[in-house]
Formats: structure tokens, sequence, C-alpha cells
């Protein structure tokens, strides 16, 4: 059965020899494609309900008005989330958006079959 | 004939007809509104709804109606504050010995030694886990979330064909019937780091582990410190329609799209 019919399927479904032979790290960017949740500053009111549902604790919710929380930076274009989409699901004020999907682009499975995550969908 | 105890009364009539589009039932409300739940209040979880979420478990489908598990539960705030601290302990350990990613030297050469070690635990050491070991070795995040209750699932290997999926059945319907009683839970597949504890045979002990059972998995459990309740996105799933001929090619469905 061949799956790929479309960009995103036939680049990211399955994985080559190569690419299921290499580790991927935290190092590279390349190699691991890490969530990205966004904070929206008008919305924010730094209650830190995010923080306190986060899997990986990476939320840095700061102490004073005007800022906006940030997810804990391992490198260059690498954060400490996984998209998992609870502090998403959880701010009462919608302040928090994913932005990006966790993927790793080596060795790993892959979620990859559409440019975004989708909500349930009533059929 | 013996009678079961739904004897005279409807037993489960469908919770509406099926309608294109229509609202969630309440079971799927629950479905797609649980969130694994990380901070909860101290006060504990009455026995009975603790009996209650058990209760679901015991009637989880499995291979051969083997029912290949045991369900441990620990109300004790003391044993839950020891396992967090042997599973700390371990994970502080694995930590130092892997994590590649805190210094030049580190990043240089210990990453070297941790691709090793997930060549040999590949699962175990995934990005994500690891990552959360990460976070966990510098105090950002507990193991058990500080959990009044704990489910431990333990895995009879006696049972038929695949106890393991029966185990994570019997944890799910736990899982669902918690959140319907407002109850918040989390799995938590990091209870495994216990194995490596040096307090290891005193958790065989205490928790009855032993020729056949096996730690399998934990749930953690207690009333959520607020409500936490939205949805989250999840992947497209792609999936294969066969519905034509023996030899006809499927139709894939992008379900979710
Ligand atoms: C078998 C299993 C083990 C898990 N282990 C952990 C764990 O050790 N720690 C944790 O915070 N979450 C754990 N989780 C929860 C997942 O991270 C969570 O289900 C996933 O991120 C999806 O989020 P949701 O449950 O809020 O929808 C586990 C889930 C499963 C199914
Ligand atoms: S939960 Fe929402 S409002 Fe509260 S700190 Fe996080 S982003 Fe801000
Ligand atoms: S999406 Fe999940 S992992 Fe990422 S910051 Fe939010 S809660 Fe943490």
């Amino acid at each position: 059965m061949r799956r790929g019919s479309n960009d995103w399927e036939s680049d990211m479904a399955y994985l080559t020899f190569w690419q299921r032979m290499k580790l991927p790290t935290y190092l590279d960017a390349r190699e691991i494609t890490t969530g990205m949740v966004e904070f929206d500053r008008d919305r924010c009111t730094l209650c830190g309900i995010c923080a306190r549902c986060c899997p990986v604790g990476s939320i840095v919710v700061p102490t004073t008005r005007g800022e906006v929380p940030h997810v804990a930076s391992g490198g260059p274009d690498i954060y400490l989330c996984f998209a998992c989409g609870n502090c998403v699901a959880a701010c009462p004020h919608h302040a928090a958006t994913l932005k990006r999907r966790y993927t790793t682009h080596t060795y790993y499975n892959r979620l990859c079959r559409a440019p975004e995550m989708t909500y349930p969908r009533r059929y | 004939m013996t009678v079961g105890s739904d004897q005279g009364t409807q037993g489960c009539p469908p919770l509406g007809t099926y309608q294109e589009g229509m609202d969630w039932n309440p079971v799927e409300n629950v479905i797609f509104h649980r969130r694994s739940i990380r901070s909860y209040r101290k006060d504990p979880l009455p026995p009975g709804v603790i009996r209650r979420i058990l209760e679901a478990g015991r009637f989880a489908p499995s291979a051969g109606n083997s029912q290949p598990w045991l369900f441990v539960v620990i109300t004790s705030p003391e044993i839950i504050a020891q396992m967090e601290r042997d599973a700390l302990r371990v994970v502080r350990t694995f930590m130092f010995l892997m994590d590649y990613t805190r210094s030049w030297f580190r990043r240089t050469f210990v990453v070297h030694f941790t691709k090793l070690m997930t060549r040999i635990f590949p699962r175990l050491l995934h990005p994500v886990p690891f990552a959360a070991m990460m976070q966990m070795a510098r105090g950002e995040v507990p193991v058990f979330f500080e959990a009044p209750a704990m489910i431990v699932l333990l895995k009879d290997r006696r049972g038929a064909a695949d106890p393991s999926l029966g185990v994570g059945i019997a944890g799910q319907n736990m899982v669902i019937a918690a959140h319907s009683l407002g109850v918040g839970t989390c799995w938590i597949g990091f209870v495994r780091l216990l194995c490596w504890s040096r307090n290891w045979f005193k958790w065989k002990r205490r928790l009855g582990i032993g020729y056949p059972y096996e730690l399998a998995e934990a749930i953690v459990l207690g009333w959520p410190t607020e409500r936490r309740h939205g949805q989250s996105p999840r992947e497209v799933l792609e999936v294969p329609w066969l519905e034509h001929g023996a030899d006809d090619a499927p139709r894939l469905e992008r379900l979710g799209e």
C-alpha cells in the first residue's frame, strides 16, 4: 500500500534507512522539531495554571506584569516542549496557542501527516 | 439461571441515535475532554470513589478474559513521598551520566554514551521522556505530581496473548471513569524508574511484585486544583478503508482534517 500522496506524507510519514539509524538529540534543530507555544500578552493574567500542567515543567511564568510566560529553551530553535497541548487546553483566558508540533526527523516515529494537528471533529 | 444485577432494568440503552455532526454524548464528552492532570489538591480521595474507579478496571475486556492485572492502591502520603524520593534519585543518577545538554564537555563527549544507551533502551530514552527526566533532575517537575492517591498496575505474565494490552485497557477504563466523576488522573510510566532504585527490593515487597506479577504502570489520582478540561489537538490520522473488491486499492481517508 503506497501512502504519501502529498508533500508532508511523502516527506515525513516514513523514515529512510539512514533516518532510522540516526538517533536525534536536543542539540540540533535539524534532527528534532520541538513544540512551540506562544502566549498572548493582552490575555495572559500570569495565573500560572499553564506552568502547573506542563508534563516537562518547562513553562516559566514571570512575576512582573507586562511580561509573558515562555517555554524553556535548550538551544537555537529548541524548546523543551513536546506539544502536548495541555497548557493550551488549560489556560482559562485562551492566552496560549500551540505554534508548532513536536516531531523527530530521524529514528523515532513522526507525527507529520498534516501541517497542523486538529481538534476532535464531530463526524 | 443466574441473573445479573441489571436484571429487570434496561441495561444500558444507547445514549442517543447517531446523526451526522451531532453533539458529543456524555461518554464522548469525557473522552474528548479528559486531560492528564498534573496538579492536585491536598485533600484525600474518599475510599468509595477509589473503589468505584477500580471497579471500572475490573470490568475491562482482556484476551481470553484472563484479566492479567493486579491493582495496588496507595493513599499513604508517606509512601508516595518515598516513591517520589527514590524515583528522583534514580533520575538524578541517570542524568548525571546521560544529560548531554548541560555543558560543552557533555555536548561533545557524553552525547556518545547517551546515544549508546539510547540504542540499548530506545523507547525509555525516547526524546520526550528524556526531556522530562532532564527537567526532573533539575527539580522543575515532580514524578508523581504530589497526588493524594495512586493505583499501581501490575501485569500478570500468565495472561493470554499480550497481558500489557490488558493492563492498558483496564487502566484507561479507570481513567475514563475517574474523569467522569471529576477526579483528575495522570498515567505515570516513570514509576518504572523504581526498578533501578537501590530500594527496589523494598518496593517489590511493598507492592507485591514478583512472579507472576510485573510492575507495568501507575496512575495517580486526586481532585484537580482547578477545572481543566479544555481539548487538545492530535495528529490527523490516515485511515485506509478497504471497502470494494478484494484487489482494489484502499481508499485513504484523513481522519480529523
Ligand atoms: C502509558 C502512559 C504513561 C505515561 N507516563 C507519564 C508520566 O510518567 N508522566 C507524565 O507526566 N505523563 C505521563 N503520561 C501522560 C502523557 O504525557 C499524556 O497522556 C499525553 O501527553 C497526552 O496528554 P493528555 O493526556 O492531557 O491528553 C503517560 C501516558 C501514558 C498513556
Ligand atoms: S494559564 Fe494562561 S493566563 Fe495563566 S499564566 Fe498561563 S498563559 Fe497566562
Ligand atoms: S504544549 Fe505541553 S509540553 Fe509544551 S509547553 Fe504546553 S504543556 Fe508544556
